[in-house]
């Protein structure tokens, strides 16, 4: 699909649900991320250090929404997170992450899961420093099994 | 909450080899332009290039332990590549609101050449982690 095509099919998506998925907070998950930022603050590995502080058990550490269940066919094999419907096929072209923005209304800790709800918000074409591409904004909702938000992403992607 | 005017902070972001792999293990990015050099990808980008949410993450983590506060909202525009291996510095402008309990932070993410990798911004809450 030619990216004008692609610019024309997502907007006519703009604010629909493009994929929904669970994510799953582990404590091994939690420990992985928050060793991989470079954390030294007890309470991300230590489970009595986080029931001190008050958590329900190991807190996830800023940005980390646990680790979206795998299903071959159905997760991206490159990035492990559900890819989007597939008459938006964007093979062929370069994936940029061109930008995130992350929002914690309340932190979750392992035992939880998480159900994403992604849609598109923007999709335009634009210029790049390497030719033209398609800018396109995702915003990703992470609810509790209560249905309350807990983290709030939004996510630029362009391809080119 | 410090009542100090807006200063600067200057960190170094971490971008070894390894924190990527750690970072891939954790997360899944499993794209060969972060972890293979010899790559297609890696080799039209210039080198192996870390990832964007691992910028992200890496940069939560030194303000909020800078600060000594919990981050609530962090947007970064990643504007060029930030390469593995290379030197980054990362220049965080403060400006506490002691009335909110808060600190705004506009941030940028330098090379060696002080050449602009990525822009954002933050707000942090002063104090221990908030949400129980």
């Amino acid at each position: 699909l030619s990216l004008s095509t692609l610019a024309q099919a997502l907007s006519a998506r703009l604010g629909a649900v493009t994929s929904t998925w669970s994510y799953e907070l582990t404590r091994p998950g939690v420990r992985a991320y928050a060793r991989a930022m470079g954390y030294r603050a007890r309470h991300y590995y230590w489970l009595e250090d986080a029931l001190a502080l008050g958590f329900t058990d190991l807190p996830a550490p800023f940005g980390y929404l646990g680790a979206p269940v795998y299903l071959p066919g159905f997760i991206d094999e490159r990035f492990s997170e559900p890819g989007d419907p597939a008459d938006l096929s964007f093979a062929g072209y370069a994936v940029l992450d061109a930008g995130t923005m992350h929002s914690v209304l309340r932190t979750p800790c392992a035992g939880e899961s998480l159900h994403l709800r992604s849609s598109l918000e923007r999709a335009e074409l634009v210029q790049t420093a390497g030719g033209p591409g398609l800018r396109v904004e995702r915003a990703l909702r992470f609810e509790d099994a209560h249905g309350q938000l807990a983290l709030f992403q939004r996510r630029r992607t362009v391809y080119r | 909450v410090s009542t100090a005017p807006t200063n600067t902070l200057r960190l170094r972001l971490p971008s070894s080899a390894l924190d990527v792999l750690r970072y891939a293990a954790a997360c899944g990015d499993f794209h060969g332009l972060h972890h293979a050099p010899a790559s297609a990808e890696a080799r039209a980008a210039g080198g192996a290039v870390l990832p964007g949410r691992y910028q992200h993450g890496a940069i939560a983590r030194l303000l909020q332990e800078a600060l000594g506060a919990e981050l609530e909202e962090l947007e970064c525009a990643y504007l060029a590549p930030a390469y593995v291996d290379h030197e980054l510095s990362l220049d965080a402008r403060v400006r506490p609101e002691p009335a909110a309990g808060l600190f705004h932070i506009r941030l940028k993410l330098l090379d060696v050449g002080g050449g602009l990798l990525l822009s954002g911004n933050a707000r942090l809450r002063a104090g221990k982690e908030r949400t129980r």
